[in-house]
């Protein structure tokens, strides 16, 4: 005589399952989103390693190190002379020389419209994009999409520009190419037509950093996103760029982004500091601003062009000897109420952060991990 | 007996998960207290200018824009506070601007880069901590009575 018989499961039972399940799902998720994550990173930092090696086999083709900002100006006047990225530079070190002669060969040279009409400059390649940034569409223009990056070179510690006139003048527009070829030098170990050799990296190879991260804003209010500020490079303060991004991803004045324009990162082969730039002044992730004042296009300013990414709590960087490290956002920046220094100045005032920038600022290497 | 056991145990589960997120919260931010106040240029109001107030001994500046009525009400910048209006006790140095971009102007062709007037409506020497000249004391009651009375000279 039996009482019942067991024929499947109590709803207790089910629930103990049930709630089992949750945990492990609970628990799991996040760990696998992190390893999605840690997986984005590592082909980051890879792709950061190849143009690290192209940089350096160009230096070895033409003993010295390409320039962040050069063409060969034959370009109508009234368009962007000058200004083809370094990226564009190292492709035939990367295995990408097709790509380069076709920008080369197009209408002459440069092209009469070397940026919007030509599918060559819309071409992307891998190694410039780091998965962790997702946009693919200019989130303004979509129509002024060119080629994609998330990479910038390293201009130093000093106020970046991509002119040499002051504001207030297109120099692209209004001076002969004589003008427009002056070299900017910068701090760090790029500039516009400026030529390092690798000895003029007085500070150590391995104390220099040569490429950072500049991330691909999907959105327009985000801290990829570059503030318009109305002032005097010479005389502007760090600090007051830091206080410009609110919550780590917003910025305080919305509609003094400069959105006119394409974003960064939408433009690879652009060789303005606004687009191919990054500066060792605020530490990773914090805003970044271009300053300036008068009726130009404001992505020839000066500018802190820090280095931002998706990664969490840091951005990857290259050092000069072809390393790859991942830099926390709690990097010492020494005293960010300093004015950012000249070229002929010494060490840096953004601490370790800037010493890392300059490539012959005499500063002492210290250990930054 | 047995089933109210086997009841017992999801309950627990569900506490253990509900438990799990309020782990750990050691950390402790800085208290803020209320900062706010008025920008005048020649003894009227200015609106839409940017008021920040910046710390040399701690990371913890703080930012305001001001309304029409060129009140500003501060914010402190550390993605911590979320958002929330306040500023450290302390003494700051200021600096005021009000950046205004001026008519957009679209390149001939979709080639040419856009053009915009950008420009300063304060005069620029309060733009700068370096030469502002401007400072702040917060108190640490708080005080909703500071006041920037700025000249254009």
């Amino acid at each position: 005589m039996r009482k019942r018989i067991s024929r499947g499961f109590t709803l207790v039972e089910l629930l103990v399952v049930i709630a089992i399940i949750g945990i492990l799902v609970g628990l799991l998720l996040p760990a696998v989103q992190a390893a999605r994550e840690a997986a984005r990173r590592m082909q980051c930092s890879n792709n950061m390693k190849q143009q690290a090696l192209g940089v350096l086999n160009y230096e070895s083709a033409f003993k010295k190190l390409p320039s962040m900002q050069a063409g060969n100006g034959n370009v109508v006047q009234t368009h962007q002379r000058f200004c083809m990225s370094g990226w564009w530079a190292i492709l035939p070190y990367l295995e990408s020389n097709t790509l380069f002669e076709r920008i080369n060969s197009l209408n002459s040279g440069f092209g009469l419209e070397p940026w919007n009409g030509n599918a060559a400059y819309r071409t992307r390649v891998p190694w410039l994009e780091c998965p962790s940034d997702s946009g693919t569409d200019e989130p303004v223009n979509p129509d002024r999409n060119r080629g994609l990056t998330s990479y910038a070179f390293c201009v130093g510690d000093n106020m970046a520009q991509s002119q040499v006139t002051p504001s207030g003048v297109e120099e692209r527009n209004s001076l002969p190419l004589a003008l427009q070829k002056l070299p900017i030098i910068n701090r760090g170990m790029f500039g516009r037509a400026s030529y390092h050799r690798l000895g003029d990296v007085r500070d150590g190879l391995s104390n220099t950093m040569m490429l950072g991260e500049r991330q691909r804003p999907n959105i327009v209010n985000s801290k990829g996103t570059v503030a318009l500020i109305a002032g005097d490079p010479a005389t502007y303060a760090p600090l007051s760029c830091k206080a410009q991004l609110i919550n780590g991803r917003e910025y305080i004045n919305p509609g003094l982004l400069f959105t006119g324009d394409t974003l960064p990162g939408y433009r690879a082969w652009a060789g303005n500091a606004y687009f191919a730039g990054v500066s060792t002044i605020l530490p990773p992730n914090n805003a970044v601003c271009m300053i300036g004042t008068g009726s130009v296009s404001p992505h020839w300013f000066a500018g802190i062009w820090t280095p931002t990414s998706e990664h969490g709590g840091g951005v990857q960087i290259a050092l000069g000897d072809g390393s790859v490290r991942f830099l926390s956002d709690g990097i010492d920046s020494g005293n960010l109420g300093a004015i950012a220094p000249t070229i002929a100045s010494g060490q840096s005032p953004y601490g370790v952060w800037g010493a890392l920038g300059s490539k012959s600022g005499g500063e002492t290497p210290v250990d930054y991990e | 007996m047995h089933q109210r056991l086997l009841l017992k145990f999801p309950l627990v589960l569900l506490l253990c998960l509900v438990a799990l997120p309020s782990g750990c919260n050691g950390k402790k931010l800085p208290t803020i207290v209320k900062a706010e106040g008025i920008v005048t240029l020649d003894g009227s109001a200015v609106e839409n200018a940017t008021v920040s107030f910046l710390s040399e001994k701690h990371p913890y500046h703080a930012v305001g824009n001001t309304n029409a009525q060129g009140k500003f009400v501060m914010r402190v910048i550390m993605a911590e506070y979320n958002g929330k209006t306040g500023a450290l006790p302390g003494e700051y140095r200021v600096e005021i601007s009000k950046s205004v971009m001026g008519d957009k102007k679209p390149g001939a062709s979709e080639d040419e880069p856009i053009t915009i007037n950008l420009r300063n409506d304060l005069p620029m020497q309060y733009a700068s901590i370096a030469s502002s000249g401007l400072k702040v004391t917060v108190p640490d009651t708080g005080t909703d009575q500071i006041k920037f009375e700025l000249t254009s000279k």
